[in-house]
Protein backbone atom coordinates (compact mmCIF):
# COMPACT_ATOMS: atom_id res chain seq x y z
CA UNK A 1 0.00 0.00 0.00
CA UNK A 2 3.19 2.71 0.95
CA UNK A 3 4.52 1.63 -2.26
CA UNK A 4 1.25 2.30 -4.42
CA UNK A 5 1.13 5.53 -2.56
CA UNK A 6 4.76 6.30 -3.22
CA UNK A 7 4.43 5.57 -6.91
CA UNK A 8 0.95 7.47 -7.20
CA UNK A 9 2.53 10.66 -5.43
CA UNK A 10 5.37 10.46 -8.15
CA UNK A 11 3.37 9.79 -11.18
CA UNK A 12 1.08 12.49 -10.11
CA UNK A 13 3.89 15.32 -9.38
CA UNK A 14 5.44 14.14 -12.70
CA UNK A 15 2.48 14.61 -14.79
CA UNK A 16 2.07 18.02 -13.48
CA UNK A 17 5.68 19.32 -14.00
CA UNK A 18 5.29 18.28 -17.49
CA UNK A 19 1.34 20.00 -17.54
CA UNK A 20 3.14 23.29 -16.52
CA UNK A 21 5.75 22.98 -18.86
CA UNK A 22 3.90 22.53 -21.82
CA UNK A 23 1.67 25.17 -20.47
CA UNK A 24 4.65 27.39 -20.23
CA UNK A 25 5.91 27.15 -23.75
CA UNK A 26 2.50 27.46 -25.33
CA UNK A 27 2.41 30.50 -23.58
CA UNK A 28 5.93 31.82 -23.77
CA UNK A 29 5.80 31.23 -27.80
CA UNK A 30 2.59 34.37 -27.58
CA UNK A 31 4.48 36.05 -25.17
CA UNK A 32 5.64 39.77 -25.98
CA UNK A 33 9.68 39.67 -26.56
CA UNK A 34 11.73 42.64 -26.07
CA UNK A 35 14.22 40.86 -28.60
CA UNK A 36 11.49 40.93 -31.91
CA UNK A 37 10.74 44.68 -30.66
CA UNK A 38 14.33 45.58 -30.28
CA UNK A 39 15.38 48.63 -32.48
CA UNK A 40 17.71 47.48 -35.05
CA UNK A 41 18.48 46.84 -38.73
CA UNK A 42 16.00 45.03 -40.92
CA UNK A 43 18.30 42.05 -41.16
CA UNK A 44 18.35 41.19 -37.61
CA UNK A 45 14.78 41.48 -36.80
CA UNK A 46 13.77 39.07 -39.57
CA UNK A 47 16.53 37.00 -38.33
CA UNK A 48 14.31 37.13 -34.83
CA UNK A 49 11.45 36.72 -36.27
CA UNK A 50 12.30 33.67 -39.14
CA UNK A 51 13.62 31.54 -36.08
CA UNK A 52 15.34 29.48 -39.33
CA UNK A 53 12.02 29.24 -41.46
CA UNK A 54 12.78 29.91 -44.79
CA UNK A 55 11.21 32.85 -46.61
CA UNK A 56 9.22 32.21 -49.43
CA UNK A 57 8.06 35.27 -51.56
CA UNK A 58 4.79 34.70 -52.95
CA UNK A 59 1.35 36.12 -54.90
CA UNK A 60 -1.08 34.74 -52.57
CA UNK A 61 -0.66 37.40 -49.85
CA UNK A 62 -2.71 40.77 -51.02
CA UNK A 63 -0.96 43.35 -49.45
CA UNK A 64 -2.94 46.88 -49.57
CA UNK A 65 -1.41 49.87 -48.46
CA UNK A 66 -1.25 53.30 -50.42
CA UNK A 67 2.01 53.49 -52.58
CA UNK A 68 2.13 57.16 -51.54
CA UNK A 69 1.17 57.71 -47.74
CA UNK A 70 0.75 61.37 -47.41
CA UNK A 71 0.72 61.64 -43.49
CA UNK A 72 3.69 58.53 -42.63
CA UNK A 73 2.26 58.48 -38.94
CA UNK A 74 -1.27 57.10 -39.95
CA UNK A 75 -1.20 54.59 -42.97
CA UNK A 76 -3.76 52.18 -43.33
CA UNK A 77 -3.01 48.53 -44.23
CA UNK A 78 -4.93 45.48 -45.03
CA UNK A 79 -3.23 42.01 -45.11
CA UNK A 80 -5.30 38.94 -47.06
CA UNK A 81 -4.26 35.73 -48.22
CA UNK A 82 -5.26 33.35 -49.45
CA UNK A 83 -2.80 30.72 -47.73
CA UNK A 84 -4.09 27.80 -45.45
CA UNK A 85 -3.04 26.60 -41.88
CA UNK A 86 -1.42 29.75 -41.17
CA UNK A 87 0.18 31.09 -37.93
CA UNK A 88 0.70 34.61 -37.74
CA UNK A 89 0.77 37.61 -39.69
CA UNK A 90 3.07 40.11 -39.16
CA UNK A 91 4.23 43.38 -40.50
CA UNK A 92 7.67 44.72 -40.67
CA UNK A 93 8.72 48.15 -42.42
CA UNK A 94 12.48 48.32 -43.21
CA UNK A 95 13.65 51.59 -42.82
CA UNK A 96 11.17 52.12 -39.20
CA UNK A 97 14.21 52.51 -36.42
CA UNK A 98 11.84 49.82 -35.00
CA UNK A 99 11.13 47.44 -38.00
CA UNK A 100 8.75 45.48 -36.78
CA UNK A 101 5.57 46.96 -35.88
CA UNK A 102 3.08 43.84 -35.56
CA UNK A 103 3.00 40.20 -35.37
CA UNK A 104 -0.30 38.50 -34.48
CA UNK A 105 -1.55 35.18 -33.99
CA UNK A 106 -4.52 33.79 -35.21
CA UNK A 107 -5.97 30.99 -34.42
CA UNK A 108 -7.97 28.92 -37.24
CA UNK A 109 -11.51 30.52 -36.51
CA UNK A 110 -10.22 33.71 -38.23
CA UNK A 111 -9.63 34.18 -41.72
CA UNK A 112 -6.24 35.41 -43.17
CA UNK A 113 -7.18 38.79 -42.90
CA UNK A 114 -6.17 41.79 -40.74
CA UNK A 115 -6.33 45.35 -41.13
CA UNK A 116 -4.35 48.32 -38.77
CA UNK A 117 -2.71 51.35 -39.54
CA UNK A 118 0.89 51.75 -38.89
CA UNK A 119 3.97 54.34 -38.85
CA UNK A 120 6.02 54.84 -41.51
CA UNK A 121 9.21 56.94 -40.87
CA UNK A 122 10.48 56.88 -44.42
CA UNK A 123 10.07 56.06 -47.92
CA UNK A 124 10.21 52.41 -47.24
CA UNK A 125 9.00 48.31 -47.93
CA UNK A 126 6.98 47.17 -46.50
CA UNK A 127 6.70 43.67 -45.94
CA UNK A 128 3.58 41.46 -45.00
CA UNK A 129 4.82 38.09 -43.57
CA UNK A 130 2.52 35.06 -43.44
CA UNK A 131 4.00 32.25 -41.31
CA UNK A 132 2.53 28.44 -41.47
CA UNK A 133 4.68 25.65 -39.60
CA UNK A 134 7.26 25.31 -41.67
CA UNK A 135 8.02 28.24 -44.00
CA UNK A 136 7.17 32.00 -43.86
CA UNK A 137 5.32 33.80 -47.03
CA UNK A 138 6.03 37.47 -48.08
CA UNK A 139 5.05 39.79 -49.71
CA UNK A 140 6.78 43.44 -50.16
CA UNK A 141 5.37 47.03 -51.38
CA UNK A 142 7.03 50.31 -51.62
CA UNK A 143 5.33 53.34 -49.74
CA UNK A 144 6.68 56.56 -50.93
CA UNK A 145 6.17 58.58 -47.44
CA UNK A 146 6.03 62.49 -47.82
CA UNK A 147 6.05 63.41 -43.93
CA UNK A 148 7.51 61.62 -41.70
CA UNK A 149 5.59 59.36 -39.10
CA UNK A 150 8.40 59.97 -36.33
CA UNK A 151 7.58 63.91 -35.90
CA UNK A 152 4.77 64.96 -33.42
CA UNK B 1 -15.75 55.09 -20.08
CA UNK B 2 -13.56 52.18 -21.54
CA UNK B 3 -11.13 53.32 -24.15
CA UNK B 4 -11.95 50.44 -26.62
CA UNK B 5 -14.81 50.60 -29.33
CA UNK B 6 -15.85 47.16 -30.97
CA UNK B 7 -18.37 47.22 -33.77
CA UNK B 8 -19.24 43.97 -35.78
CA UNK B 9 -20.74 43.10 -39.00
CA UNK B 10 -22.00 39.89 -40.41
CA UNK B 11 -20.40 39.51 -44.14
CA UNK B 12 -21.17 36.70 -46.22
CA UNK B 13 -21.54 34.35 -43.58
CA UNK B 14 -18.58 35.49 -41.78
CA UNK B 15 -17.99 38.43 -39.26
CA UNK B 16 -15.48 41.33 -39.32
CA UNK B 17 -14.72 42.72 -35.92
CA UNK B 18 -13.46 46.29 -35.98
CA UNK B 19 -11.89 47.84 -32.89
CA UNK B 20 -10.61 51.19 -32.31
CA UNK B 21 -8.71 51.96 -28.87
CA UNK B 22 -7.74 55.47 -27.61
CA UNK B 23 -4.40 55.87 -26.68
CA UNK B 24 -1.07 57.99 -27.14
CA UNK B 25 1.12 54.85 -28.81
CA UNK B 26 4.44 57.05 -28.00
CA UNK B 27 7.28 55.18 -29.18
CA UNK B 28 9.75 57.16 -26.73
CA UNK B 29 11.55 59.15 -29.63
CA UNK B 30 9.50 62.70 -29.60
CA UNK B 31 10.13 65.68 -27.73
CA UNK B 32 7.28 67.71 -25.71
CA UNK B 33 7.51 71.29 -27.95
CA UNK B 34 6.88 72.80 -24.52
CA UNK B 35 9.30 71.82 -22.33
CA UNK B 36 11.77 69.64 -25.35
CA UNK B 37 12.02 66.60 -23.16
CA UNK B 38 11.69 63.04 -24.37
CA UNK B 39 7.78 61.92 -24.03
CA UNK B 40 8.89 58.56 -22.60
CA UNK B 41 7.26 55.76 -24.29
CA UNK B 42 4.01 54.41 -24.16
CA UNK B 43 2.47 51.71 -26.16
CA UNK B 44 0.10 49.10 -26.50
CA UNK B 45 2.22 45.16 -26.39
CA UNK B 46 -0.27 42.98 -26.59
CA UNK B 47 -3.94 42.85 -28.08
CA UNK B 48 -5.85 39.69 -27.09
CA UNK B 49 -9.32 38.58 -28.90
CA UNK B 50 -11.47 36.42 -27.24
CA UNK B 51 -14.48 35.07 -29.44
CA UNK B 52 -16.91 32.69 -26.38
CA UNK B 53 -14.06 32.40 -23.91
CA UNK B 54 -11.47 31.27 -26.72
CA UNK B 55 -8.90 33.04 -27.91
CA UNK B 56 -8.51 33.87 -31.31
CA UNK B 57 -5.73 36.30 -31.65
CA UNK B 58 -2.85 37.51 -29.65
CA UNK B 59 -1.45 40.51 -31.39
CA UNK B 60 2.09 41.61 -30.30
CA UNK B 61 3.09 44.91 -31.44
CA UNK B 62 5.48 47.69 -31.22
CA UNK B 63 5.29 51.38 -31.35
CA UNK B 64 5.43 51.25 -35.24
CA UNK B 65 1.02 51.38 -34.66
CA UNK B 66 -0.58 54.27 -35.27
CA UNK B 67 -1.97 57.05 -32.23
CA UNK B 68 -6.01 55.42 -31.48
CA UNK B 69 -4.78 51.98 -33.20
CA UNK B 70 -7.62 50.59 -35.14
CA UNK B 71 -7.79 46.87 -36.34
CA UNK B 72 -9.93 44.78 -37.88
CA UNK B 73 -10.45 40.97 -38.32
CA UNK B 74 -12.37 38.57 -39.83
CA UNK B 75 -13.84 35.27 -37.65
CA UNK B 76 -15.09 32.35 -39.45
CA UNK B 77 -19.04 32.42 -39.02
CA UNK B 78 -20.07 33.93 -36.00
CA UNK B 79 -23.64 34.30 -34.88
CA UNK B 80 -25.86 36.60 -32.99
CA UNK B 81 -25.05 36.68 -29.36
CA UNK B 82 -21.99 35.46 -29.67
CA UNK B 83 -19.36 37.34 -27.28
CA UNK B 84 -16.08 39.23 -28.65
CA UNK B 85 -14.08 40.39 -25.77
CA UNK B 86 -11.34 42.38 -26.28
CA UNK B 87 -8.31 43.01 -23.96
CA UNK B 88 -4.92 45.60 -24.27
CA UNK B 89 -2.00 45.45 -22.31
CA UNK B 90 0.49 48.21 -22.76
CA UNK B 91 4.55 48.90 -21.77
CA UNK B 92 3.61 50.60 -18.37
CA UNK B 93 1.09 48.14 -17.09
CA UNK B 94 -1.66 49.62 -17.80
CA UNK B 95 -4.96 47.40 -19.08
CA UNK B 96 -8.55 47.84 -20.49
CA UNK B 97 -11.44 44.92 -21.58
CA UNK B 98 -14.43 45.58 -23.56
CA UNK B 99 -17.00 43.18 -24.12
CA UNK B 100 -19.51 43.00 -27.27
CA UNK B 101 -22.34 40.86 -27.83
CA UNK B 102 -22.22 40.02 -32.01
CA UNK B 103 -25.99 41.33 -32.96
Amino acid sequence: MKVNRRKFLKTTIAFSAAGIALLESTLAKAEWLAADFAPGPFDATMKQLLKGKPIVETDKIDLNIPEIAENGALVPVTVTSSIKDIQSIAIVVEQNPVPLVIQAQLMPELEPFMSARLKIANTSFVFALVETEKVCYSVKKKVKVTIGGCGG
Amino acid sequence: MSSIKIRTKRLDGNTQIRTLISHPMEHGRNKDKVTNKLIPAHYIQVLTVTHNGKTIATCNMGAGISKDPYFAFLLKGGNPGDAIVINWVDNLGNKDSEKHTIT
